[in-house]
Order: C-alpha cells, then structure tokens, then sequence
C-alpha cells in the first residue's frame, strides 16, 4: 500500500463518516408508512390498523400487509423480490422498495418533522 | 497476400487478450449474482479486481474494455439487460472506469504519489456506489428516504473496494512479469 493509497482510504472514511453525521437519524418507532409510486403523491397509511393494501406500480400490482405496527412487501411483480427479502419494518426511517415496480414505502415517527427536513 | 478484409477480421494479440479476461470478469459477475444481499446496491464487486489488474497490467484502453464488456454481456447473461438493475450498474461503472482514468493519470502525471490497486480500488468503488446511487435518486426512486441508506453504502463501497483492492495487488504481486513484447497503450506493437 502506497501513501497516496492511505490518504485516499482516510479520506474516504471521512466521506463516509459526514455522510453519516448528514443521513443517520436515531431510530424511534414508527407508526405511520408513506407509500409511493414512481414520484407520484405519497400515501399516507397508519400502522395501527391491520390491513392488506394493493399498489399498482409500473409492472403490475404489489401487494403491502401491515400488522402489530409494521409493514411487509407480501408480493411484487418484480424478478429479485428485494423487497419482500427486506421482512417486516417498523422503525422510523425504515425504507424499502420495488425498484422495478417502483414502489417505494418509508416508515415514519410518531411527531417526527418530516423527512424532507433531513436534508442539511 | 491476405485480401485486407480478413487481416481485419483476425483478432491480434490485445483482442484475446481483453477477451479473455473479460470472460474472467463475466463469470465472477454472474457468481455475485446468484448471492443474495441484505441491503440492495451493495455486493462485493470482485470482478471489478479483474479491470484493476487490467488496468495495471495492460493499460486503460483494455481494463475500459474489460469493464464495459463485463457490464454488457454480464448482464445479459443475468437477464437484467435494459432493467433498473442494468442502468445502475452501467451509471456505476461508468463513472468508476472514468475515475480509474483519472487515477492513470495520476499515476503518470506523479510517480512520486503513485495509488497502487488498493487506493485505486477505493476510489472506483466510491464511484461506483455515487454513480448507482444517484441515478437511483434522480430516476427511479427520488424519495429522501433514500438518502439515510447513503452513510451504510458508502461505507460498503470503502469497506468491499479496500478488499477488492488488496485481492488484486496480492493476485498482481504473484502474476509473473510481462514480457517486453506486452501490450498495452504505452508499449510499442
């Protein structure tokens, strides 16, 4: 390993570590999801009630389930099921997605400021 | 004498060359794969070990080749050709082969500071995770949410690009010398 093989490693570690100090929130129970499609508006679902929920996405229908305060992809039209890999969420925060059927659902805090606050 | 249509046709020494290690890369990428990942976008990209002893070895017009042919065929051997997945991958490669071109020629501007494949690896895999991650962001899921996976992959990117790095500069260290004959962009042909 050369010098300028550690200084580019230390810098990248401080990338990292202000991308963390930017990006990283602590984590809190949440107990609502917002459900979006593509850029379209976002959905707003409560966590309390137990629910199936159907989405249409650009390939075809995915299929949420929320319960006990968290949410799952059950079925998505898309080939690598990352989303259904992905289990339950419940924290504040937590997020995944279809990317194929772009489906996207992010978990969000009780009384927490809205996501797009995060931003610096 | 060859009519000039097959001396064009026959492929001279660089051709098998990129060809061969490119099937290298090729089935290192399909193996990766076939693991799943725990968090999309994140896999170790040891192929991309192949493109940096190519580069080293060889020049950058063949680790660019290597690196574009693997993306390609790579991925159409997957099945995720013209998908988001493809788009990702392609956006990330790009942009790390164009970093990598700017890592040569650091290398050739400052012997002195030269990055051997392990700095070099560090920097392609941070390309490599902006370039996905933002065509992701911008594309196809612009939701804020997005960004508080940013620290995680950008970390991934600096912990699987250290390592990828290392493979390769122990792999180069064994490989014996190349024959003055090589090629590459420097050497005479």
């Amino acid at each position: 390993m050369t010098r300028a093989d550690r200084v580019v490693i230390v810098l990248a570690a401080l990338l990292v570590g202000v991308a963390a100090g930017a990006y990283w929130q602590p984590r809190t129970v949440a107990d609502r999801v917002e459900v979006q499609v593509g850029d379209g508006t976002p959905q707003v679902y409560s966590l309390d009630t137990q629910r199936h929920i159907e989405v249409h996405g650009a390939l075809g229908t995915s299929m949420l389930e929320i319960e006990d305060g968290r949410i799952r992809f059950v079925s998505s039209p898309c080939r690598n099921k990352v989303c259904i890999h992905s289990g339950w969420l419940s924290m504040s925060g937590d997020a995944t997605a279809c990317l194929p059927n772009r489906v996207t659902i992010a978990l969000l805090g009780h009384g927490a400021p809205e996501i797009d606050a995060v931003s610096q | 004498m060859k009519p000039a249509a097959s001396i064009n046709a026959v492929p001279d020494q660089q051709d098998r060359l990129i060809a061969w290690f490119a099937a290298l890369a090729i089935a290192i990428h399909i193996l990766e794969a076939s693991f799943p990942s725990p968090v999309p976008g994140i896999k170790p990209g040891l192929a991309n070990a192949v493109t940096l002893i190519v580069l080293l070895r060889h020049g950058l017009r063949a680790a660019i080749w290597v690196g574009a042919l693997r993306v390609l065929v790579g991925s159409l051997l997957v099945g995720s050709l013209m998908t988001p997945t493809f788009w990702l991958s392609a956006s990330g490669a790009t942009l790390s082969i164009l970093v990598l071109c700017l890592g040569a020629a650091w290398n050739r501007a400052l012997p002195a500071a030269r990055l051997s494949a392990i700095g070099l690896s560090v920097l392609a895999a941070l390309a490599h995770m902006s370039g996905q991650f933002f065509v992701a962001y911008r594309l196809f899921i612009p939701h804020p949410g997005l960004l508080r996976l940013l620290p995680l992959l950008l970390g991934a990117a600096l912990l699987f690009g250290t390592v990828t790095g290392w493979i390769a500069s122990r792999i180069l260290a064994r490989l014996p010398p190349l024959a003055t004959s090589a090629v590459g962009d420097e050497a005479p042909r």
